[in-house]
């Protein structure tokens, strides 16, 4: 199944991955974002741009998503940890880069950013199942992504002191 | 007429409230292995073992096990999200009301929603039924809400956002070990 969906032989995935459960345990690399946090003095429309960048580069991978929904919820350790450190680094990154311009309300950004975009991608899969990739195309479904990372951007500036 | 007799004499023909009990009991169960290991992954013997029966005493109860599954479904929570309807004007302490319920409501029934989430995940039928209703109620009665306080466009992404923090929020913890 796996072979016929990337085009190769059976033997030749054998050839690269031992069992099933090496082929999954190779899809929980440290994700490489294509795009790296801003640095330095990041404004409002900088932050919002690394924001939707980092959605886009999850929710491209919905299928990927959903499998590590399902191992998550399963409870399964690797999974689990996967989540935590992916979340840790999120937190963090936006949180640096939002501390220029929203100072103490950088930690609200990072919160509610990751609570609202995380909720959202697992809400369309879950909702949508096997169609939540063409759900996540739409233009509305984009206007709603960028009307959240707004929400968490707003609740940000009203913290600052 | 004869008198009801003390039940404990009569194993063979126990009275309905000892098989509702037992039934409960294997439900009960059940929940908690499928919740913990997945329905895939459970299996029958484990259940039988969990209660203390034999898996010939739970088949007499229950066919199989996707009508063990099933039955979970049935079973009402245990107790509904108070206070939702009707619809009344959103202010700061009717939202924060209408949080604590929620999450609330899910605390309370956190294995249920984890089963009915991963088995909608994979595919059932029912629990993907049953998951899109309890959404769009949710939704809807959000909804309701925020138009009595807002124009309809704010109601929108006032409703789209919430249902995404608690959703995610939701998501996250049901992870928690």
């Amino acid at each position: 199944m796996i072979a016929r969906h990337c085009g190769i032989s059976d033997p030749a995935v054998h050839y690269h991955f031992r069992s099933k459960s090496d082929i999954y345990d190779a899809l929980l690399v440290e994700p490489e974002y294509d795009s790296p946090a801003p640095e330095g003095a990041a404004d409002r429309q900088a932050i919002a741009m690394f924001m939707e960048q980092r959605f886009w580069w999850w929710a491209r991978d919905a299928e990927f998503v959903r499998l590590l929904l399902r191992e998550q919820l399963h409870g399964r350790p690797e999974s689990i940890s996967y989540l935590v450190r992916s979340e840790q680094q999120y937190r963090a990154e936006l949180e640096q880069a939002a501390r220029g311009t929203f100072g103490e309300g950088a930690r609200t950004v990072a919160d509610l950013g990751w609570y609202l975009l995380a909720g959202a991608l697992w809400d369309v899969i879950l909702a949508y199942g096997s169609d939540a990739a063409d759900i996540i195309q739409q233009d509305y479904f984009q206007v709603r992504v960028r009307r959240l990372i707004d929400t968490a951007l707003d609740a940000g500036e009203r913290c600052q002191p | 007429m004869k008198a009801p007799s003390d039940d404990t004499h009569r194993p063979l023909a126990p009275n309905h409230r000892g098989r509702d009990e037992t039934r409960a009991r294997i439900l009960r169960s059940a929940l908690e292995l499928f919740a913990r290991d997945g329905f895939d992954d459970t299996t029958v013997k484990a259940i039988a073992a969990r209660c203390g029966l034999t898996d010939a005493a739970i088949f007499y109860y229950f066919p199989s096990k996707r009508h063990l599954l099933d039955s979970l479904w049935h079973i009402p929570p245990g107790r509904n999200i108070r206070g939702l309807t009707p619809a009344r004007l959103m202010t700061e302490d009717r939202l924060r009301e209408l949080t604590d319920e929620t999450l609330d409501f899910i605390a309370d029934n956190h294995e249920v929603m984890r089963l009915m989430t991963s088995e909608a995940l994979a595919g059932d039928k029912t629990a993907s039924a049953l998951q899109q209703e309890s959404r769009a109620v949710w939704r809807r009665t959000i909804h309701a809400h925020f138009t009595a306080a807002f124009d309809e466009d704010i109601a929108d992404s006032a409703t789209d956002a919430l249902h995404s923090l608690i959703h995610g929020f939701t998501m996250r913890a049901l992870m928690e070990p």
